[in-house]
């Protein structure tokens, strides 16, 4: 051994100080090293887990956010489609009542128009028949003079029934 | 046709004539109407009155004028 450089004594020396070493080690440090690695191994599982869990919980609160948004948009909707429904309806009645307040106003102007147009075609007969009673009685005064008038008033009296009495 | 006393107890008759009746007029209307010797008749003239004459006694209105058949006419037509 000493031909390959090798010193015995040293060799000796060194296996001694790793079995020491080795002795102490598994004595005194090996169980609390391994300890502290299998809490660490256990440590990261507990993390893995508690991420996974996690990751679980926000797909669960995505989908239940996206469940409420759908809900909400189609509540939302719905509450669009009935306001426009009650305004649609509300616009109607309003035009319905705006068109039956314009019959009655254009139904009332045309019956007042009748009505005027009545009088005043009642107004221009009766003047035309005044005007005419008045013709006739100036032209009847200039026409019949006094031998006619002593005529009809024979006239008259010959027409006059025999029968004819008082109350 | 002119009032007297005989006649103070017979009822009123008004003839309305366009001219005073002549004593022969007055014998017709006796003729024609003889019921009219009941009544004191009092001849009153209007000049407007056309064609005919009117009696009036009391409330009762005989018109048998010209004028009244105008104005009956017109009454029709208004």
């Amino acid at each position: 051994m000493e031909a390959l450089g090798i010193d015995f004594k040293l060799f000796l020396a060194q296996i001694v100080n790793f079995l020491i070493f080795f002795y102490l080690f598994k004595k005194f440090i090996a169980k609390s090293f391994l300890e502290f690695l299998k809490n660490q191994e256990k440590s990261e599982q507990e993390k893995e887990a508690i991420l996974s869990r996690l990751k679980i919980k926000e797909e669960e609160i995505k989908v239940k956010e996206e469940e409420i948004l759908k809900k909400a948009k189609a509540e939302a909707k719905k509450i669009l489609e009935e306001a426009r429904r009650e305004i649609s309806e509300e616009r109607k009645k309003v035009l319905e009542k705006a068109e039956k307040e314009a019959e009655d106003i254009r139904k009332r102007a045309l019956r007042q128009i009748e009505e005027e147009k009545t009088q005043v075609n009642q107004e221009i007969r009766s003047y035309i028949i005044k005007t005419a009673e008045s013709l006739v009685r100036k032209v009847l005064s200039e026409v019949i003079d006094k031998n006619y008038q002593e005529k009809l008033v024979e006239e008259a009296l010959k027409r006059i029934p025999k029968n004819l009495k008082p109350n | 046709m002119k009032k007297n006393n005989t006649n103070h107890d017979k009822k009123l008759a008004w003839l309305i004539t366009p001219y005073p009746l002549s004593k022969e007029e007055e014998n017709l209307f006796y003729k024609y109407l003889p019921w009219l010797k009941d009544y004191q008749i009092i001849n009153k003239i209007d000049p407007n009155l056309v064609g005919g004459f009117i009696i009036k006694i009391g409330s009762q209105v005989l018109d048998l004028s010209l004028l009244g058949k105008i104005k009956n006419l017109t009454k029709n037509l208004l």
